[in-house]
């Protein structure tokens, strides 16, 4: 016997390495088989049927998870076959006998027997009836722990006529599973008895047991590594809907189905052979492109489903394995679509080879910030519905015609859905919450995805930022069709219109103040004379400024004539300002002098050049106008703004703008001499000029009174009744607080400056009273957009309009094209109302009054208002906030002024300021600054039911004023700390039920026993939402109360959800009986309470 | 990297700025300065001295 040599030995020990390999293989697949588990009375059920199964819970009821099938079928039917075939497949198919309990909050599942007797239920109905009893089918709740998870009817139109409907509810069958439903019922209908099945020796039972040693096994925690990186740092889409999403959302929505062009579904096949890429690559390149546009974010995540088959045992069952995936588009750096699609192909082969991580996993891991009725990380869907997944419904003999139930739910904001058709054509299927989403919106959504896909697809080779979205009709529309037609414009100077109707009628009144008259002779004189000193004494020129710092009363129009007339511009100045405020803005704009009484003279800084009305300086002045030449051009008065910086800048308004202002006003509102017009706002804002020039422009009157009598809502209101007042522009807190019953006169209410609800509006607004929303900044001179409130009653906040005559409106993103309707934008506006810029601020001037690219003459400069705008679909700008206003709370944006506004909504508050605290961080949390009389916890609910909870702020400081700047701006810096001296502890736990909450929330989130304050919010302690079940189901065992999951989300602070047991109990007893209860215990006395609180604890 | 603008200006020698690499609206010419935002506004802050319109400068 030899010795083996050297290379025998390597030979064999390799062979021996290799067959212990392949045994280790062997078992390890063995190890990893499905297999089937006994069926016993309480069994696990699949990751995905957990999840789906408490959100299940958390709609309540409402048929969400339903799945319907609806199809005509014409010709003869044999039903006892039709009803045999449907009992096999019952009987085959263990998913369809499945019911589904609730252990504390942990679900199982137990298996029926195949059914005992059966029966199709077949009722008679009509054409007519058809739609009513397909979606009467499909809105049935399911019991899912009584009654089996299916629904089959057939409804008989004529003996050869039909409706089947199956409906399912998808925690037992998904996309998958019906068609392979829709093919064994082909085959047992068509051949009874030669059909012939194998019985199935798994079923997604045995998956679920499955499934749980895998998830214990090392294979998910790589995935979910994957996943934690895949979704790190990921925004959260935010697109703007048409409506807020209700604090307590109700899933209702709709179903939109269409197709896309024949010839551009062909393109897109065309194009994802040739670049080698699926076709849920290709077309969710160019819906990230879409949204990209939409919402102006660069990280556009969406969530997609795989079919889940990773498995080929899976493959025979009929099931629910389908998973949500996320895939996140990345469009930073604006790149070329062909790489985008590219980008997005690996995203989505990658998430493929990461699907078997449930989704509910996932979301539990990653712990996103939640909100009631918004489906965690993803709530926005694009997928792909593959051609081999499209159940094809066929009974041999019959003719099969789909119908379309509508659920009228939604199981995420959108799904959009492309069908790949058999017939090469592409479907749209979308599922929208109609809470959210106007039908249109929905309907634009597919023309521009339609639009950008044709663009792309025609020159894959440019860069995102280029391709189309809107088609040509849409971009007049918003450009063009919904501003209007430039009008014709008045050449002369602002107060050349004057002195026109002080020469028609020089002794009618100009000006009652006081109880007195002011006649237009009066003023034209005095205005004249005070030109001559500035020309003569004071040596103003065309472009020079002259301030005016006045109290109200005759001198002011006067005032601001004369510098009109001298060719100079006025500057109006508050006498209340302090005196930096005065001496900053005197400086800036190097006034010539300051017009002015004795009494306010003290106010001017003693280097400032200065004429006292008061006195004799207008004696012996001829009453007639200087000569002096002035042009359209030149500036007619400067406003001062307080700007972002925190400088105020000096807005110079020409007379062209102003001129064009007067004359719209008065085209709008037919203004005539008879009109008697309120001259509420302060001279130094510009909407007193035009109360003021609007007025004496017209030949009309205008009704001035001093400022106490003003601020005063009873003397305000004695004022306009006893002046028989026709027109007001006034806040709308100011209307608000006036009677509109006294004032039979007052046929225009032009109200702006801040937005207003429906009430206002339905309150004032009458036959014979015009109620108008104005919107416009000070560098559009006055007003620049006008919306007419219609007669009948709002219901919501009006709009703010289109743009007034010779101006133009455009919503532009920040590349500065139009959005389509709906996509709110930057309001930018061009036209006649133009400013010329700031007062010496060249820079400024430059960033904000822009190239107009779509001007009709050349040259042209729009000017960026800074205010985030969107056009509904009558063409009307719906105002939302300003552009820099919104900040990021965990993730969500979120419009500070939105807040701020609802907060004002609020009885007994006057003014207020929201701000984030600790931005930027996980516990970011919103603290609102409060004028005004109110309940904290009142304020509160009633902000509970306006906004979503994450906008609801957590704490509310009530302050005398706000602190504001020198500008008057709020001073942010001053706004006292909410939480002094850290505030971090946990508030008291006051109630016996308070205590008991805190134990179970302690002990579900793991959390050190005393940790849990009354003030603590459940789900920013940790609580996810699979928690919650687990809570309620808690809860129920300590207070023998059922409360609905979803009230957690309105009361996540311990201390309201514990008022919510408290309530739910007594609900439980009864009024008389807690009644009772309350007499004896009202009946004890001290000592008998005292004795009794002492045996119970 | 930090978006690029040109500076730009119009017949009435009103100046302002343009994302740079896009075309011009109508009536506007480069004023030969490409940079970054603040740049391109400092400049003009140094050479747009009056602000008014061409036509009624005097």
């Amino acid at each position: 016997m030899s010795a083996p040599n050297e290379r025998d030995v390597a030979d064999i020990r390799r062979a021996l390495l290799e067959r212990k390999v392949r045994q280790r293989v062997a078992e390890k697949a063995e190890r990893e088989k499905i297999v089937p588990v006994p069926r016993t009375g309480k069994m696990a059920i699949a990751e995905q049927q957990r999840f789906l199964w408490f959100l299940h819970q958390m709609v309540a009821g409402a048929p969400v998870y339903n799945v319907p099938f609806a199809m005509r079928l014409r010709g003869p039917l044999d039903v006892p076959r039709l009803s045999e075939a449907l009992r096999g497949i019952v009987a085959r198919h263990e998913s369809l006998r499945t019911r589904f309990g609730d252990e504390h909050g942990v679900p199982f599942q137990t298996v029926d027997p195949p059914p005992e007797t059966w029966e199709l239920p077949v009722t008679d109905g009509t054409e007519q009836q058809i739609q009513e009893w397909i979606d009467a089918q499909v809105r049935e709740e399911f019991d899912l722990r009584n009654r089996p998870p299916y629904r089959f009817g057939l409804l008989r139109l004529g003996p050869q006529d039909h409706v089947l409907s199956i409906v399912w509810h998808h925690i037992v069958i998904d996309g998958w599973s019906s068609r392979q439903f829709a093919e064994e019922l082909t085959a047992r209908y068509e051949d009874p008895q030669g059909a012939r099945f194998p019985e199935l020796t798994l079923q997604p039972a045995d998956f679920a047991a499955w499934q749980r040693l895998w998830l214990l096994s090392e294979e998910p925690a790589k995935q979910i590594e994957y996943w934690h990186s895949a979704v790190d740092g990921m925004e959260p889409l935010e697109w703007r809907t048409d409506r807020q999403r209700p604090s307590a959302p109700t899933g209702a929505g709709r179903i939109h189905e269409t197709r896309l062009p024949d010839d551009l579904a062909r393109r897109i096949r065309e194009t994802a052979k040739a670049e080698g890429v699926s076709l849920l690559a290709l077309t969710m390149a160019g819906y990230q492109v879409l949204l990209n546009r939409y919402t102006g974010q660069e990280d556009i995540a969406l969530g997609s489903v795989l079919s889940g088959r990773t498995r080929s045992e899976i493959e025979p069952m009929m099931g629910f394995f389908a998973n949500t995936v996320v895939v996140r588009g990345d469009l930073r750096g604006n790149p070329v679509f062909r790489d985008l699609v590219h980008a997005t192909n690996d995203h989505i082969l990658e998430a493929m080879a990461h699907q078997d991580v449930p989704f509910g996993r996932l979301v539990e891991e990653l712990k996103p910030e939640r909100l009631p009725g918004r489906n965690p990380l993803v709530a926005h869907l694009f997928t792909l519905l593959p051609e081999p997944m499209i159940a094809r419904w066929r009974l041999p003999g019959v003719e099969v015609e789909m119908l379309t139930p509508q659920p009228e739910t939604t199981r995420f904001d959108i799904t959009f859905q492309i069908n790949d058709l058999p017939d090469g054509g592409l479907g749209v299927w979308i599922e929208y919450s109609s809470e959210l989403f106007d039908h249109e919106r929905i309907e634009r959504l597919v023309e521009h995805f339609t639009t950008v896909m044709t663009d792309a697809l025609s020159r894959p080779d440019a860069r995102v930022d280029a391709l189309d979205i809107m088609p040509d009709e849409e971009y007049l529309r918003v450009l063009t069709a919904w501003n209007p037609e430039p009008g014709e414009v008045d050449g002369r100077l602002l107060h050349e219109l004057f002195t026109a109707r002080a020469a028609e009628a020089p002794d009618a009144v100009a000006m009652r103040f006081a109880g007195e008259n002011l006649t237009y002779r009066q003023l034209d004189e005095r205005s004249d004379r005070l030109a001559h000193v500035l020309v003569d004494e004071f040596k103003v020129t065309p472009g020079r400024v002259v301030g005016v710092l006045l109290d109200r009363g005759f001198d002011l129009p006067a005032a601001e004539l004369g510098v009109l007339k001298a060719g100079g511009a006025w500057l109006p100045l508050d006498p209340q300002y302090p005196p930096e405020r005065l001496a900053y803005q005197l400086g800036d704009a190097d006034v010539a002098a300051v017009v002015t009484t004795s009494d306010l003279a003290d106010r001017v800084p003693a280097d400032v050049a200065r004429l006292l009305l008061d006195t004799d300086v207008l004696d012996g002045r001829p009453a007639s106008p200087p000569k002096v030449h002035v042009a359209q051009e030149d500036t007619a008065y400067v406003i001062y703004t307080s700007g972002s910086t925190g400088t105020p800048k000096g807005v110079m308004v020409p007379h062209r703008a102003v001129v064009n202002f007067c004359t719209t006003f008065q085209r709008m509102f037919s203004v005539t001499p008879d009109d008697r017009i309120l001259q509420f706002s302060n001279p130094a804002f510009d909407v007193s000029v035009s109360d003021v020039f609007s007025t004496l422009t017209a030949g009309a009157t205008i009704v001035g009174a001093p400022r106490s009598e003003l601020l005063d809502p009873e003397q305000l209101q004695g004022l306009l009744e006893r002046e028989r007042v026709t027109m007001v522009d006034i806040p709308p807190a100011v209307l608000g607080l006036l009677d509109p019953a006294a004032l039979d006169d007052l046929r225009v209410c032009f109200i702006g400056m801040e937005p207003f609800g429906a009430d206002l509006v339905n309150r004032w607004s009458k036959p014979g009273r015009e109620f108008h929303n104005g919107y416009g900044p000070t560098e559009v001179t006055v007003t620049c957009v006008d919306y007419l409130c219609p007669p009948e009653p709002l219901d919501g906040p009006p709009p703010i309009g289109r743009a007034m005559a010779n101006q133009r409106a455009y919503v532009l993103d920040r590349a500065l094209r139009p959005v389509p309707v709906g996509v709110p934008g930057e309001l930018h506006m061009a036209g006649a109302g133009l400013a010329i810029g700031y007062l010496g601020r060249p820079g400024q001037t430059a960033e904000k009054f822009l190239p107009d690219p779509f001007a009709p003459t050349p040259g042209e400069r729009m000017y960026a208002t800074g205010d985030l705008v969107r056009w509904n679909a009558d063409g009307n700008l719906e105002f939302l906030g300003r552009v820099d206003r919104q900040v990021k709370l965990r993730g969500l944006r979120v419009e500070l002024g939105e807040i701020e506004h609802a907060i004002e909504t609020f009885d007994g508050v006057r003014q207020c300021v929201v701000t984030v605290r600790d931005q930027g961080t996980p516990s970011a949390w919103l603290a609102a600054y409060v004028v005004g009389d109110f309940e904290q916890d009142a304020l509160r609910e009633h902000l509970s039911g306006l906004l979503p909870l994450h906008m609801v702020p957590a704490d509310y400081v009530r302050l005398e004023q706000l602190p504001l700047t020198a500008t008057g701006k709020v001073d942010h810096a001053r706004l006292p700390d909410p939480r002094p001296g850290g505030g971090t502890g946990p508030a008291e736990l006051s109630t016996d039920t308070e205590r008991r909450v805190a134990e179970i929330w302690q002990s579900l989130l793991s959390l050190e026993p005393g940790s849990v304050g009354a003030q603590d919010n459940f789900f920013v302690l940790g609580g996810n939402s699979l928690q919650v079940t687990q809570m309620i189901s808690r809860v129920r065992d300590a207070f023998q109360v059922t409360l609905d999951p979803r009230r957690l989300f309105s009361y996540p602070l311990l201390s309201q959800f514990a008022a919510q047991i408290d309530d739910a109990q007594r609900a439980l007893l009864g009024e008389d009986e807690v009644a009772k209860l309350e007499a004896q215990v009202a009946g004890l006395s001290e000592e008998e309470l005292d004795r009794l609180l002492k045996e119970s604890s | 990297m930090e978006a690029q603008y040109v500076v730009v200006i119009n017949h009435e020698e009103q100046y302002s700025i343009w994302p740079a690499g896009r075309d011009l609206p109508n009536g506007w010419r480069a004023a030969g300065v490409e940079s970054g935002k603040s740049e391109c506004l400092e400049h003009i802050a140094r050479v747009w001295t009056d602000l008014r319109p061409i036509s009624v400068r005097r």
